[in-house]
């Protein structure tokens, strides 16, 4: 019986049992965002950026804390579904939460280190990340379609706000807007597929979803086929696989970079989370249907991703163009579905998050160093970076390296997990190509690496600045003059420090101590 | 629905009033349109510009901050017409909203986004425009040669 | 469940007579009333003015409406050129019948016995029916706001935008008022809340909403309908010092009559929803025989001193500045009907419920008054938005574009001065910036 129906008849009202503990990390994100919001309009205290950055952290330690300490609850006592049946409560959902808090903890720290000095400072990029990142953590846990669909548009509005966080820059401003404009598209698009779906099936309750599915042969499933494709849509434009992937260079480039790593880690979790919740759980009786789309959109996405990147120029559309190629490995995860190719999935995008955030932090530092606007960072301007800032050029160096796969770091396992259990599957044909786009792809990454190691002479800086047509002669000059002291003194800020150091040691530590993560992404089974 | 008949009812009839009035109107009221009688009234100005187009920003942020309460009251309907029945378990929820609801208001009210009285000049500032520019968009690219 | 028994069963041609007739006499009712209602105002505002006011019409010229009327439909119809004609045609029907339908949902008196059929004293009674209400207030903001828009002319333009503004300002208010008393009704129907409303505290004192809710709803609903009305102290949208005649400015002839019209019958009918609302309607003693009389006297002596109260503000109170206006509307009315939404619904669940939020109430009361000392300081919008950083830039443009006539020394926002009426568009400076 209905709601309004039991309403009518006066009958009382069963009220779903909240289990607030299980979903204190989402409550917390938002009272902290809310609080931040209040003390601004109460203090009028803007300028002092780190005292709300300090709550937004305190928030996202206390996220991923008390996830993990849920996720010791699952283990112990099995995944089980709160808020009536509306939110999974199971290893995947916490580990998913984990990453999210993680995400926001590297956000906030590279927003406090450099956002604030290019757009206007306040709490408001505090309180969107927390936001955003609460309808990250809805998408990750949603045990119903409908409760997907609110966390996707959480995630999806503020986000919106904080790819054009910068407003002063026309680039931050053409990307929002075609963000924007496509998002919504997609929104309307998964919106579309949730319809269709629960007119063929009668639930949008992905157990009771499931629970049809394998009792039930539908002997006309076109309704059906066209919500999965939709959903399939809707969530593929959140997590850029191809043909979903063409704003991702545009507004990877135009957004501040935070937001970029933002929106390349947490975003593309939930995204992925989502993905594979439905399709892996609630369409699992379905897989002959969606396999074969599913393998055409990795191939694609695999080798549109490796191969745009390899003929970029800068910087930021380069990491955009092999995030797409990063998106491809994981729906490889996927296009398996098996336990174990899952629990691969999430290890590659624990990984990804990690990496990326990172990579994204270091552009933006070299790009603040070398004076330049985020976005406008080319490759060619990291030549020469090894000499000037050896630190920050490492910790680029190790990223890049990892997100090409070298071993001892966490983009080795990765891959590799993510390629064994394609070959596993039998797949042969699509494991040689991803095996090719990981070439393709390193290519990438080394000549990036080495060509930050090679010393700049000042041919080599006048070769790099006629390439340039925006600087003129007299601008050459200057950058001569200033490189006969190679050697700047590279001031980082605390709080890029911390967000740096994190990564790197999640990239090597996870790398050369693999087993606890490995150990923990392949429990992270699905509640059924 | 048959509840509704006498709304409808009424509604017809006052439109009928309304039209049966202008086709009165139309039969007993002189017509001799001029230039000068069709022109916008302006205390006796011939008019040279067309109406504004343009409002102040303000008038639409009050727009959109209307939709944020006016869901809050549709929300608030429901949940008043069944209170007795949701009892404590919907005045805790409709709390927890409301709260988050005033948040937002204290935000907007302590940004000054609902101040309407006279106001400083605004001054004009360094701008940003031209001196992040950056080199995406073909428009941008004149701007920085300038 | 509010329903009329009329309606109940199956609709038979007697039925439906019986509903077309009642419309009429409800409509026919209301005419009159209308009518009565202008002469009422002009005589009453004539006495406090001390003057005499219309004489001349029909004893104490009370005919002096129906002539006023008689007239405008002799008077040239007028659209402008430059007027949208389709939407200019449009407006009046939407600014007149939302004000008739309104009407149709409040309950004059009890039930009675027409040829058999049980009817209720009120129009319709459907079970959504303070919705209704709802509905048509919004409908009656395109009225007005068509009606400016179309007719191609500023002093209508602007005036008609002040008005959507602070009609939707007020709204909130009125909506959030409203849900105080569907609260304690649990129902949407007047005439449940009407029926809710009978009985007393104590033997003596009426159980009436304005004293179930503790007052706060009742004032605010007063305010924001009379804002909602366009009503004196709140007439900003047809400040003739500044906009001429406001929206209806280039409105003539029957025309201009129906806006009129529409304006006066949103006063009576508004006065009858403030009495179902708050003051229980047709509830009263009921002494002596004509049982059926009672209910609908009492119903007609509470609006009509409501309808006195709209006259007395209007001849006591001068004109809100609009900054004030919109200061009332959003930084006080809001906030407090929300909250004492919800000590009233805290009061039902216990009393510890109820006096929490009651201190909450106060210690949201001190944050806002905080904000808006915070607000007053920072720089309007700046700090909400950068792209306000490029002002001036915009600020000529709008001068270029927004009027000759409008005479403002320096670089303030032109269109902001005029549209908000802040400053006259008529202080002196140089006329033209660009000469």
């Amino acid at each position: 019986m209905n709601l309004v129906a039991t309403v009518l008849s006066g009958a009382p009202i069963q009220f779903p049992s909240i289990s607030y503990s299980s979903i204190l990390p989402e409550v917390v994100f938002v009272g902290a965002a809310v609080l931040s919001m209040l003390l601004v309009a109460v203090l009028g205290q803007r300028d002092q950026t780190y005292g709300y950055t300090g709550l937004g952290v305190a928030a996202a330690l206390f996220g991923g804390i008390w996830s993990y300490h849920l996720s010791q609850n699952v283990n112990a006592r099995g995944a089980y579904a709160v808020v009536g049946g509306s939110l999974a409560v199971d290893g995947f959902s916490t580990f998913f939460m984990i990453l999210t808090s993680v995400g926001v903890l590297i956000t906030l720290l590279l927003a406090e280190a450099y956002l604030y000095k290019v757009s206007h400072r306040g709490p408001e990029f505090v309180a969107l990340t927390l936001l955003s990142a609460t309808g990250a953590m809805l998408m990750e846990s949603a045990y119903d379609l409908l409760v997907l669909f609110i966390g996707l548009e959480i995630l999806s509005i503020s986000l919106y706000v904080m790819v054009s966080y910068t407003t002063s820059r026309r680039v931050s401003k053409e990307s929002a807007f075609k963000y924007f404009i496509l998002g919504g598209f997609a929104s309307a698009l998964f919106l579309y597929g949730l319809a269709l779906v629960y007119g063929s099936t009668g639930s949008t309750n992905l157990g009771n979803i499931a629970a049809f599915l394998s009792k039930n042969t539908l002997t006309s499933n076109g309704v059906l086929l066209a919500g999965m494709v939709l959903i399939l849509g809707g969530l593929g434009f959140k997590v850029a696989v191809v043909p979903f992937q063409f704003w991702t260079p545009d507004v990877y480039q135009g957004a501040p970079t935070s937001v970029t790593g933002f929106m390349s880690g947490v975003v593309k979790a939930a995204g992925f989370a989502a993905l594979l919740r439905v399709f892996y759980f609630a369409f699992n009786t379905l897989r002959a249907d969606w396999q074969p789309v599913l393998e055409i959109v990795a191939i694609l996405t695999l080798l549109v991703g490796a191969v745009l990147a390899v003929v970029q120029s800068d910087a930021k559309r380069t990491l955009a163009y092999s995030s797409i190629n990063h998106a491809g490995f994981i729906l490889l995860g996927l296009y398996v579905a098996s336990a174990a190719s899952i629990g691969d999935s999430l290890y590659y995008l624990f990984a990804y998050t990690v990496m990326s955030s990172g990579t994204f932090g270091a552009i933006s530092m070299i790009a603040h160093l070398e004076g330049r606007t985020e976005g406008t960072l080319s490759l060619a301007d990291l030549r020469g970076i090894g000499r000037k800032y050896p630190k920050i050029a490492l910790t680029l160096a190790i990223l890049l390296l990892a997100q090409a796969g070298a071993p001892f770091t966490i983009g080795f396992l990765a891959k590799f997990s993510v390629l064994s259990s394609v070959v596993e599957a039998h797949h042969y044909v699509i494991a040689v190509i991803a095996m090719v786009s990981v070439v393709i792809a390193a290519v990438l990454y080394l000549r990036v690496t080495l060509s930050m190691y090679t010393p700049l002479t000042k041919d080599a800086e006048i070769d790099r600045v006629s390439t340039d047509p925006e600087i003129s002669l007299g601008a050459v000059a200057v950058r001569v003059d200033e490189d006969t002291d190679l050697k700047v003194d590279a001031k980082v800020p605390v709080a890029a420090g911390l967000a740096m150091g994190l990564s790197v040691a999640m990239t090597v530590g996870f790398g050369l101590y693999a087993s606890p993560l490995v150990q923990f992404a392949s429990k992270a089974f699905l509640l059924r | 629905m048959a509840q509704y008949l006498p709304v409808l009812v009424m509604a017809v009839l006052a439109t009928l009033f309304a039209a049966g009035s202008f086709v009165a109107s139309a039969i007993f009221a002189p017509k001799r349109p001029t230039k000068a009688k069709g022109a916008p009234y302006e205390c006796g100005i011939v008019p040279r510009n067309a109406a504004a187009e343009r409002f102040p920003v303000r008038f639409y942020l009050v727009a959109m901050i209307f939709i944020v309460f006016d869901i809050e009251i549709v929300f608030l309907y429901p949940w008043a017409a069944d209170f007795r029945q949701l009892a404590a378990f919907g005045f805790a929820e409709v709390v927890v909203f409301a709260v988050i609801v005033f948040a937002s208001f204290v935000y907007l009210i302590g940004n000054g986004a609902l101040n309407w009285g006279p106001q400083k000049r605004v001054e004009p500032q360094v701008d940003l425009d031209v001196s992040n520019e950056d080199s995406l968009g073909s428009s941008s690219s004149g701007v920085r040669a300038a | 469940m509010g329903a009329d028994p009329l309606l109940l069963g199956k609709i038979s041609l007697g039925v439906l007579v019986l509903v077309v007739v009642k419309v009429v006499v409800a409509f026919a009712v209301l005419l009159v009333t209308v009518m009565l209602m202008i002469w009422f105002e002009r005589k009453v505002i004539s006495d406090m003015q001390n003057r005499i006011g219309p004489n001349r019409a029909g004893p104490f010229g009370l005919l002096q409406s129906l002539a006023d009327g008689i007239k405008l439909f002799f008077k040239e119809d007028l659209v402008p050129d430059r007027s949208d004609s389709f939407v200019f045609k449009l407006a009046p029907y939407l600014a007149m019948v939302p004000a008739f339908v309104t009407f149709t949902i409040v309950p004059i008196g009890g039930y009675i016995k027409v040829f058999g059929y049980s009817t209720e004293l009120q129009v319709a009674d459907p079970p959504m029916g303070i919705l209704l209400l709802l509905a048509m207030s919004s409908i009656s903001v395109y009225g007005v706001m068509l009606a400016g828009w179309s007719s191609g002319s500023k002093y209508p333009l602007l005036g008609s935008v002040r008005a959507s503004a602070q009609m939707i300002s007020y709204e909130a208010a009125m909506g959030l008022s409203i849900v105080a008393v569907v609260l304690v009704t649990g129902s949407l129907s007047t005439r449940d809340m009407v029926l809710s409303q009978q009985g007393s505290f104590f033997g003596v004192i009426p159980h009436w909403n304005i004293l179930r809710l503790g007052v706060i709803p009742f004032v605010i609903f007063l305010i924001a309908i009379t804002a909602e009305l366009n009503r004196p102290p709140f007439d900003l949208v047809e400040a003739e010092q500044e906009l001429v005649g406001g929206f209806n400015t280039e409105y003539s002839s029957i025309r201009f009559a129906l806006f009129y019209l529409a304006e006066f019958m949103n006063t009576v009918t508004m006065s009858a929803i403030i009495v179902t609302l708050f003051f229980g309607g047709p509830d009263g003693p009921d002494p002596a025989p004509l049982h059926w009389l009672w209910p609908i006297l009492w119903f007609v002596i509470k609006t009509g001193v409501f309808a006195f109260i709209y006259v007395w503000l209007r001849a006591a109170l001068p004109r809100l500045r609009y900054d004030r206006l919109m200061d009332l509307g959003w930084k006080v009315l809001i906030p407090l009907s929300l909250g004492w939404l919800l000590v009233i619904a805290g009061m039902q669940i216990s009393k510890v419920a109820g006096f929490s939020m009651l201190a909450a109430l106060i210690v949201g009361a001190g944050l806002l008054y905080r904000a808006m000392a915070v607000g007053q300081r920072s720089n309007a919008t700046n700090a909400m938005s950068a792209s306000l950083k490029v002002a001036p830039k915009d600020a000529l443009d709008s001068r270029a574009k927004f009027g000759d006539t409008h005479v403002v020394s320096g670089k303030r926002v032109v269109t902001r001065i005029s549209a908000e009426g802040v400053v006259s568009s008529k202080s002196g400076g140089d006329p033209d910036g660009r000469t």
